[in-house]
């Protein structure tokens, strides 16, 4: 016969102030095989376990019910606790008193009676249970990082600084991302391609880290320390091994009009290109899209007939410059297969397309700018070398305009949230506005100003006082053109007043948003993400790098809009958890899993078929077939328990036996 | 009106909850949903010319301050839209001075008698005739004003040209219209 021991928790007074937890205790000692009954203010208290774990040894019990919260709080530490009275730690069921009884009713009555009867269900499950112990698997210690702006160019520097291998998938031909575009970082004003670009070359440099850059994620499959990924390596067209970086096919490529997507689309690169001057790895790639000589058929392969001209000589003159014969037009994409112990999602937002602003001319105005444009235009290597031009004369504007809140703040638009950024980076090119054309004048209007960080509120001061931008409390209603200058109609709502000026150039404050392709890769990994399509970490507050499915974990602007300095201190955060994980040889599977009984099995393949996790394979044994479970990959999810019609599927620790046990103990009485 | 008061000093004691809900519920709007940005003012067509902003009306609202219904503000809004579309929160604040106006006219405190007499007179006609008759609307809101002069320079041209035509349009089936109105009786809005 079994002996279990039922404990109640108090928990202060949220179960106590609405569960008679001393009826429910007295009462429990009657059921049949409760052996010991008390309840206790606080069992998660360290007090309270030693009284657990005394009533365990002097009662020879050898299971336990608590009636206390969530499992989701304290299973754990319960286990621990009836471990250290030499239990096996499943021989544990938690009745749910707080989040399932006190916390969800008024009636003092009701509850007591629920609470009875989920403690007496409880008891009824225990009884049944069974000693389990966990597996182990080993760890596969090498990162995968998904995507190559600072977020991940950090990540990587610091697993691999621990020693462990990593290696860096990048889609766009260099890595360096969005802070590579951008001119000066807010707010100190250090140029943010001097303190990236050391970084990036670290990352070329690192032994423990392998880039590949032009490159995807295809697939992800395996569970946490053994994931099976495929990186579909894109056709380059040049070899890596080879080039050198001298960039003479570059200027010799004759294709020279297409938007740089680097440059925001403002200026034109050619069909051989690298997006910048420090890309690394500094290996031109060929847009198979552009390329004259990709787009035309070969030659030879054409029929020529009487009378017809002979077809033009394909281009390759990127070939022939090449003196390290580099260029490979027969290039085709690469899939290559790797196992990976952790994944780290690091792909970065996108800002806001102002098109949906029609009130500020939707992007067909061309002096009304976004702030990415800006950026490229006040950098010493963007389209116009630095010099702030309005777009359309290229001439010096004598007023220039910024809107804040552009793509947040907006309901309407579908961006309710705060993109945190905006307010800062605009305070930092009013600066740089005013610097660089000290004739000007600069007006931002705003709504709040957030400024929560270190020396923020200090920057934004500056750019007023220091710098004379002239803030204007009101939301832009609209921009418009007008014998060639613009027009920016608002309100001053702390003065009640209205504001109509002319303006020559206009710079929108575009917020951040989700990526949409990260979107799909967070589909095909199988994690969440929010309503805007920014990934969901396990818990805001205390796990903020941690992603729902285990030994993935995600940093940076993938999770919500941040700036640089907490894109790099959740990137470090996500190397600590990474180096956790690595920290072990082997990991204890949760032993949770289900059974198949090969003698009740009728190899009917129904298992096979539901598993989500496809850890059910059919297996042959002298003749007889059946289906076999891959702990290691299993879930617990008890899918196939429910499909299996011989009930040989079994989920230990939650058999059909445990779980028929329970509801009956409940409907007995 | 009842209501609790808060008590607070000057202007401020006369917020009332009681007339916020009020305006919330004839208007349709969620009061709290604007944070006050100045959009639909920066917008607004004939805000330059009012005594108060539109986001001053929805600060007003918000606080269910009773001075917001003596404004001729809520009297002079065209209702053109403008607002709304900007609206950031979508929130229409057409519809909130449309609200306080009627609130406004209940409880007596019009500012403005012409907005008022155009109100009421655009309404009869569109009830006795289905159509508006500009003519005789602008007779008879000279009257209601007694400023007989002010906008002679506007109505003589406009006559001339035939855009004050003597005698009106009426509507075909008057008498199915004139249900609409009274399905408003039963306080069918």
């Amino acid at each position: 016969m079994a002996r279990v021991g039922v404990f109640i928790c108090h928990c202060g007074s949220n179960i106590a102030g609405k569960v008679d937890v001393e009826a429910v205790a007295r009462e429990s000692a009657s059921i049949p095989g409760v052996a010991y009954s008390s309840h206790n203010k606080y069992s998660c208290s360290e007090a309270g376990q030693k009284t657990i774990i005394d009533a365990i040894k002097e009662n020879r019990l050898d299971r336990v019910v608590i009636g206390a919260c969530s499992p989701k709080m304290h299973e754990n530490t319960f286990r621990n606790t009836i471990r250290q009275a030499g239990l096996n730690p499943y021989m544990l069921e938690i009745a749910n008193l707080r989040e399932h009884v006190s916390w969800v009713t008024e009636d003092r009555d009701a509850a007591t009676r629920k609470a009875l009867d989920l403690v007496r269900s409880a008891v009824g499950k225990v009884a049944f249970a069974k000693p389990l112990t966990p597996g182990k698997v080993p760890v596969e210690k090498r990162a995968l990082i998904i995507g190559g702006g600072i977020a991940g160019i950090q990540a990587a520097l610091d697993i691999a600084g621990m020693g462990y291998e990593v290696v860096l998938v990048e889609r766009e031909p260099s890595i360096g991302g969005r802070m590579a575009q951008l001119d000066k970082t807010f707010p100190t004003l250090d140029c943010s391609a001097c303190i990236l670009s050391p970084r990036m070359v670290d990352v070329a440099q690192n032994p423990n880290i392998r880039l590949l850059s032009y490159s995807e994620v295809e697939s992800v499959g395996g569970y946490v320390g053994n994931f099976d990924v495929v990186i579909r390596k894109k056709a380059r067209y040049v070899n890596e091994s080879k080039c050198t970086g001298c960039l003479e096919c570059v200027s010799k490529c004759p294709v020279r009009k297409i938007p740089n997507e680097f440059e925001n689309g403002k200026a034109m690169r050619r069909a051989i290109y690298v997006p910048f001057a420090q890309s690394v790895p500094k290996v031109p790639v060929i847009d198979k899209n552009h390329c004259q000589y990709l787009l035309s058929p070969d030659p030879s392969t054409i029929e020529v007939k009487e009378g017809e001209r002979k077809p033009r000589r394909r281009c390759g003159a990127c070939k022939i410059v090449c003196g390290q014969d580099a260029i490979d037009f027969e290039q085709q994409d690469e899939f290559i297969k790797e196992k990976f112990g952790a994944i780290v999602l690091a792909t970065g937002f996108n800002p806001f397309d102002h098109s949906k602003y029609g009130e500020y001319g939707a992007g067909r105005i061309p002096d009304v700018i976004t702030a990415l444009d800006f950026e490229r235009m006040v950098n010493s290597s963007g389209p116009t070398e630095g010099k702030i031009l309005r777009p359309s004369n290229g001439e010096k504007p004598q007023r220039v305009v910024f809107i804040q809140c552009v793509g947040s703040r907006d309901e309407a638009k579908g961006v309710p949230y705060c993109s945190r950024i905006c307010c800062m980076f605009t305070a930092k090119q009013a600066i740089l506005t005013r610097e660089k054309l000290p004739d000007a004048e600069v007006f931002v209007f705003y709504m709040d100003i957030r400024a929560a960080g270190k020396g923020y509120e200090e920057f934004v001061r500056r750019a007023q006082m220091e710098y004379g931008a002239e803030y204007i409390r009101g939301r832009v209603s609209r921009v418009y053109e007008s014998d060639g200058r613009l027009i920016v109609k608002a309100a001053d709502t702390l003065a009640g007043l209205p504001v109509e000026m002319e303006a020559d150039l206009v710079v929108l404050a575009t917020g951040s948003v989700a990526r949409e392709d990260a979107f799909e890769l967070a589909s095909a990994i199988g994690i969440t993400t929010d309503s805007y399509g920014f990934i969901s970490e396990v818990h805001p507050k205390l796990k903020p790098v941690e992603i729902p499915r285990e030994g993935v974990f995600a940093c940076g602007a993938c999770l919500s809009p941040r700036d640089i300095p907490d894109t790099v201190a959740t990137a470090g955060a996500v190397a600590a958890k990474v180096g956790i994980l690595f920290s072990k040889d082997f990991l204890e599977s949760d032993p949770m899993v289900a059974e198949i009984d090969p003698f009740k099995c009728a190899a009917c393949g129904a298992c096979v078929a539901v598993c989500p996790y496809s850890a059910i394979t059919m297996e042959e044994f002298r003749g007889k077939k059946f289906a076999k479970v891959n702990e290691a990959m299993c879930q617990g999810c008890g899918t196939c328990t429910a499909a299996c019609r011989p009930g040989a599927a079994q989920l230990k620790g939650q058999t059909d036996e445990q779980i028929l046990r329970s509801v009956e103990a409940v409907l007995q009485w | 009106m009842r209501g609790y008061s808060m008590k607070v000093s000057g202007q401020l004691r006369s917020i009332n909850t009681h007339l916020k809900r009020e305006i919330e519920k004839l208007s349709g709007q969620k009061l709290d949903a604007c944070y006050l940005c100045g959009k639909c003012s920066a917008g607004c067509p004939v805000a330059p010319y009012q005594d108060i902003a539109p986001h001053v009306v929805m600060r007003l609202a918000q606080l269910g301050h009773k001075s917001v219904l003596e404004s001729k503000m809520i009297w002079n809004c065209v209702s053109c839209g403008t607002c709304v579309t900007r609206c950031p929160n979508n929130v229409d604040p057409a519809k909130v001075c449309e609200a306080l106006s009627r609130i406004s006219k209940r409880e007596g405190l019009v500012n403005s008698k012409v907005a008022l007499a155009l109100r009421e007179k655009f309404v009869d006609l569109i009830k006795n005739r289905g159509r508006v008759h500009e003519l005789t609307l602008v007779i008879q809101l000279k009257m209601a004003s007694g400023d007989w002069f002010s906008d002679l320079d506007v109505g003589i041209p406009m006559f001339l040209q035939g855009r004050l035509p003597i005698s009106g349009h009426r509507i075909k089936d008057l008498k199915n219209f004139k249900k609409l109105f009274e399905g408003n009786k039963e306080g069918n809005k």
